[in-house]
């Protein structure tokens, strides 16, 4: 998977799990998922992180620089591609429906 | 020591099989309109076709249309909505008031079910790690009761019965106490169901909707011919506040609260004879301090079941016993809304305020062969009437029964109220 179909990838189901009402593409790599960004809450960044392992086949651990990487898809891209790295991945495939 | 507050209804807010809001409740029960209809198999995810009491072409995002309304379950949009139409109608914006006086008190018998589901197939399908927070935030049993806190700014308290159909009426009666010793100066008190085909295949599995026996598939309570219940479902919250509070604030009641009453029959289905409600109304009727021979109309429980609707007619007369006069009239809006459980409750309770406001008497529609074991004083057709006091009951399958004695306030028609 490239970097883009990732970065795709989490766009999707952030709308999808979330049931936004916006298109996918009105994201924008470098906008903040939360406060003056997208506006998230808390339980919305869990629902997140299990559409994240799901769909990636990854564990997010529960470390303080996570955050981090929850700052917007562009992050969260970089994030999913370092731990699917880590987890020696031979590819990311759809893990579930 | 000063005496307990009279309590009264000064808002009434409505999601029924008639529509949103209570004008199209008024109207439907007024006219002895059926708003029981076909549900689409593919729709409700239903193996095969079926009549209930559907919430018809319900857009929420009429309401709110921000993702996280829309994302919620079906019976807390129907809550949100019935408190705002409530609220509005009891001319009480949140917004001026503080929210430490408010309390919400909410009774559910199923509560939230396609949610629910969902939630725990995930789990059992792909196990607990992929269990969706947000399905749990919004599946939990207090989830209703906490987004009317947090969308109204409600501080006072936030309770959740889940005790049968009567749940809403133990929701009232704990209001009831909470106001009397002032903890709190205003209730919400909430009754809501949602349709699912999981609630409409149980009670299928377990014979208990129409037609069991075989026959026409109708909701006809007190009908020699009736063979199990219709599904339904809805919303109704009620504003419920000291009659001096709602005289200060220069609003109008509704109508008067005179008397909460709970008990259980305490014996299985086929002992069953009713002595939860008999004990109900007659704690209701005691705590109003009037004797049954005034009460005007009586918005039954009866659902089209064989069992409750004998039982509520023996517990009637029982408590009626020698002075059941022709006048102690008697129906059952469910033979035109189906069985909602707790929101069919306060739907009962709904109806009789209509009545007393609007100087009519609801009837029992599909009523045609009378049963002996029900015999009572039954509106068959709409009629006009003045009935100044009430009695709401509720009762489900398990014996757990309750009542409320309502009367009128002399005042005019409800004004602005949808």
């Amino acid at each position: 998977m490239t970097r883009e179909e990732v970065a795709t990838a989490i766009r999707n189901l952030i709308v999808e799990r979330l049931h936004l009402r916006i298109s996918p593409n009105a994201i924008n790599d470098d906008q903040p998922l939360f406060g003056e960004g997208l506006g998230l809450d808390s339980v919305e960044a869990l629902e997140i992180v299990v559409a994240l392992e799901e769909r990636f086949g990854i564990v997010v651990k529960d470390t303080e620089d996570v955050k981090d990487f929850f700052y917007s898809v562009d992050t969260l891209t970089t994030y999913v591609l370092g731990a699917v790295g880590h987890a020696g991945q031979r590819s990311v495939g759809h893990v579930g429906n | 020591m000063e005496p307990e507050p009279a309590l009264v209804i000064t808002g009434v807010g409505v999601v029924s099989p008639f529509g949103v809001g209570i004008g199209p409740f008024t109207d439907g029960i007024r006219r002895g309109k059926s708003a029981i209809r076909q549900l689409d198999p593919a729709k409700w995810n239903l193996s095969s076709s079926c009549t209930a009491g559907s919430v018809p072409d319900f857009r929420p995002e009429e309401f709110d249309g921000d993702y996280r309304f829309l994302r919620l379950p079906r019976i807390t949009q129907f809550s949100v909505i019935a408190t705002d139409l409530a609220l509005r109608d009891a001319l009480f914006d949140p917004q001026r008031t503080s929210g430490e006086a408010v309390g919400v008190f909410s009774g559910m018998m199923h509560g939230v079910m396609d949610q629910t589901e969902h939630y725990y197939s995930t789990i059992f399908d792909k196990g607990a790690k992929f269990a969706n927070p947000l399905l749990f935030q919004s599946t939990v049993p207090n989830a209703t009761v906490s987004e009317i806190s947090l969308r109204f700014g409600f501080k006072g308290m936030a309770l959740t019965i889940t005790s049968g159909a009567p749940s809403s009426f133990l929701a009232l009666k704990m209001a009831s106490i909470a106001l009397r010793a002032r903890r709190i100066r205003t209730a919400v008190i909430l009754g809501a169901e949602e349709l699912s085909s999981r609630t409409l295949g149980t009670y299928r599995l377990l014979r208990r909707l129409s037609p069991t026996r075989g026959g026409e598939e109708l909701s006809c309570p007190f009908d020699a011919k009736r063979n199990g219940m219709i599904l339904s479902e809805g919303a109704v919250a009620m504003i419920v506040e000291a009659e001096q509070e709602a005289e200060a604030r220069g609003v109008t009641p509704k109508a008067a609260i005179l008397g909460v009453g709970a008990a259980h029959d305490a014996c299985g289905t086929a002992g069953r004879d009713g002595g939860g409600l008999e004990g109900a109304m007659r704690e209701a009727l005691a705590a109003a301090h009037i004797p049954f021979t005034s009460v005007d109309y009586i918005a039954a429980t009866g659902n089209s079941s064989r069992v409750l609707d004998e039982v509520e007619s023996a517990a009637i007369r029982r408590v009626a016993g020698a002075s059941l006069r022709p006048h102690v009239r008697v129906s059952s809006i469910k033979s035109m809304l189906g069985e909602s459980f707790s929101a069919g409750a306060l739907l009962g309770v709904a109806a009789c305020i209509a009545a007393i406001r609007n100087g009519f008497l609801p009837p029992t529609v599909n009523y045609v062969n009378p049963d002996p074991l029900c015999e009572l004083s039954h509106v068959l057709q709409p009629e006009d009437a003045a009935p100044e006091i009430a009695i709401a009951n509720s009762a489900c399958f398990g014996g757990n029964s309750a009542a409320v004695v309502l009367a009128g306030t002399h005042s005019a028609p409800m004004k602005g109220n949808r």
